[in-house]
């Protein structure tokens, strides 16, 4: 086991607010799966800052999420991500996105039960769909900002739910919409698709081409669903393939 | 002539910004209707029928309002393939059309117009029928 390591986090969008910690995590925590540590915010380190602040509601709970990019040969990319119970006091800040952003989920979300099972803290290492999805956001918060698009906090929070859920799934494409969703779509070369526009408030635009093989036609769907029933349609269009590697 | 449905086997270009397109993948959200949009802005290509479809392209970025940034893309669909596309594979059997809209600062404009509507199936159904991509900025 080696020793707490220090991990600063960096800034990938300015904002409204600055903190600056600085992380002793235990290395055994990243070893995988749902894990506590030891964390605490010591005023020093590299500077990071709001975007994406969801605001709370009563039925909700809120956390943060620090994404960390500490992996000195590939400074872009997520070496972890540490959840934090607002409500244990951890962190005075309101402060999100890019390098922190804070969530606001239902108190019977299974990052709620994680989360205070463990003491108000988590650190997880990142799998390569929250990886990759990660680094596409980064890129397109860029591409909004020179658009002069304000990206929606909370359809950030329903898609980095979604694919949080599904540790196995096949990286997405994601894409910035004018409206500030974000879309994440899963397409094969035969030209079928899952698209789920990810409008905020667990509401999903979807759209879906599968191919019927036994009629030898592509069946297409679409409407709009909450995030936890949209999964059930993917299934009944039997497009669940798609998001599987 | 403005109004004017432009011919099947001409092909219009669309403006393509670099949010809508990941890798080689352009998604449909590049064929929603933008905010101050009614129709779906396009230019018709053979407008300038007696060019090579390289001066045309030259033509319609020179003449193109709006300023691109370096990464977006220009689209290129044949008008018959993408509206038998439309017609032929939305569960609605919508129905799309191009509609010569030219103006003296934009000759080559002309707008994609969806009966009864244009939705996210009819622009996703578009992007299967993309021929080619070009930059937006040469």
């Amino acid at each position: 086991m080696s020793p707490t390591q220090n991990i600063t986090s960096s800034t990938i969008t300015s904002g409204r607010q600055t903190i600056t910690p600085t992380i002793p995590v235990k290395s055994e925590a990243f070893s995988g799966g749902w894990s506590g540590s030891e964390l605490a915010f010591r005023g020093q380190g590299v500077t990071t800052s709001t975007l994406l602040a969801e605001p709370s509601s009563p039925e909700a709970q809120n956390f943060v999420i620090l994404f960390e990019q500490a992996d000195p040969v590939n400074p872009d990319d997520l070496s972890a991500i540490v959840y934090l119970h607002e409500g244990f006091g951890q962190i005075s800040v309101h402060t999100a996105t890019g390098a922190l952003t804070n969530m606001s989920v239902q108190s019977s979300h299974p990052i709620m039960t994680a989360l205070l099972s463990a003491g108000g803290r988590l650190i997880l290492k990142p799998t390569p769909v929250e990886s990759a999805v990660f680094r596409r956001i980064s890129e397109l918060m860029e591409l909004a900002i020179e658009d002069e698009i304000e990206m929606s906090p909370s359809s950030f929070c329903d898609l980095w739910s979604f694919i949080s859920a599904r540790p196995a799934a096949s990286v997405p494409n994601v894409f910035a919409l004018d409206n500030g969703n974000f879309r994440a779509v899963w397409k094969n070369p035969e030209g079928e698709r899952v698209a789920l526009e990810f409008q905020g408030s667990q509401t999903v635009g979807f759209v879906i081409f599968t191919q019927a093989r036994s009629l030898g036609k592509m069946m297409r769907i679409a409407g709009v669903q909450t995030v936890r029933q949209v999964p059930a349609h993917i299934a009944a269009a039997d497009a669940g393939h798609l998001l599987t590697k | 002539m403005n109004g004017e449905p432009i011919p099947d086997p001409d092909h219009v270009l669309r403006h393509v910004k670099a949010r809508f397109m990941q890798g080689e993948d352009i998604d449909g959200s590049g064929f929603r209707l933008r905010e101050n949009e009614t129709e779906l802005s396009f230019n018709w290509m053979e407008y300038y029928r007696n060019r090579t479809p390289d001066e045309q392209l030259q033509l319609i970025r020179k003449t193109f309002p709006l300023k691109p940034n370096k990464k977006d893309k220009f689209v290129k669909l044949n008008v018959g393939s993408a509206k038998r596309h439309v017609n032929d594979e939305h569960p609605e059997k919508k129905t799309i059309d191009f509609i010569e809209d030219g103006d003296e600062q934009v000759p080559s404009h002309c707008l994609m117009t969806g009966e009864p509507d244009i939705d996210d199936l009819v622009a996703d159904l578009l992007t299967d029928c993309i021929l080619e991509k070009y930059p937006a900025i040469p």
